[in-house]
């Protein structure tokens, strides 16, 4: 897309900063908006019934900011919305740490709570980031969501 | 031409005289990185080369990259691809396991 045509004011960034729960809430809020939804998601102490040291992610890194930037205009094809803003976390979290922040602003609160979980799901599916889980005795690359099944090509370039 | 020269001295059994050669940079994330046990390299390909003919490549060196390739996705220049994908020189190209943020 042109840059011209690209809506100023929506974040999409891989960093290995922490990130604080509040921190797009003010670069989406705008004085016309009437809704801000904001998802967290959160590095938990088990997964599978094992206990979880910490976690380490790894991404692609111009790909996957991309592919946000990708999910932001999919978004804007189907919901009213304001701005948007994703930011995913590298390297390693320790339990409690969020790893991924989504927020994005609309008029009215339909159109926020939809696409804001749209975003996480098609995060989940398409964009290029990784995640070791560590335990007290061994670590494995987690492949995939274990909650949803995986995207076709087809989907992925629709 | 003088980058062929350049190249040869690493590479000469790969490179076919008279067709061109290109090189490709690959990247490899999560479980591909550890059975390739590095996260950038390069291939040198004949001219035309698609992205199975890297798959190949990468196979002939690293065989357990053979039982987990079917389940990669592959961009070129960051954007998703089909195998059949013809390479051209200056392409990047990543093998992406099934991806697992949020």
């Amino acid at each position: 897309m042109e840059a011209s045509l690209r809506m100023t004011g929506d974040v999409y960034r891989i960093q290995e900063e922490c990130i604080a729960s509040d921190a797009l809430y003010e670069s989406v809020l705008r004085d016309s908006d009437g809704a801000v939804t904001s998802f967290a998601g959160v590095v938990r102490d088990h997964s599978l019934g094992r206990d979880t040291k910490h976690l380490e992610y790894d991404a692609y890194q111009g790909m996957a900011e991309k592919k946000m930037e990708e999910i932001g205009d999919e978004v804007r094809a189907r919901w009213d919305v304001d701005r948007i803003g994703i930011l995913h976390r590298i390297g390693r979290l320790e339990i409690g740490e969020i790893s991924v922040l989504i927020a994005i602003s609309s008029p009215h609160r339909k159109a926020s709570l939809e696409a804001c979980h749209y975003t996480i799901d098609r995060l989940k599916e398409i964009v290029p980031i990784w995640k070791k889980e560590v335990w007290t005795n061994g670590e494995a690359w987690v492949e995939g969501d274990p909650s949803s099944p995986a995207p076709t090509k087809q989907e992925d370039q629709g | 031409m003088w980058l062929d020269d350049f190249f040869t001295g690493q590479t000469t059994s790969q490179l076919i005289p008279g067709i061109a050669n290109m090189y490709i940079k690959t990247l490899f994330f999560a479980t591909c990185r550890e059975i390739t046990g590095e996260r950038e390299t390069a291939f040198d390909l004949v001219d035309g080369a698609s992205v199975s003919d890297l798959i190949e490549k990468i196979c002939g060196e690293h065989s357990a990259f053979r039982s987990m390739e079917a389940s990669l996705m592959v961009s070129v220049n960051q954007s998703y691809v089909d195998r059949d994908q013809e390479l051209k020189e200056g392409d990047e190209v990543a093998f992406i396991p099934p991806v697992s943020g949020g």
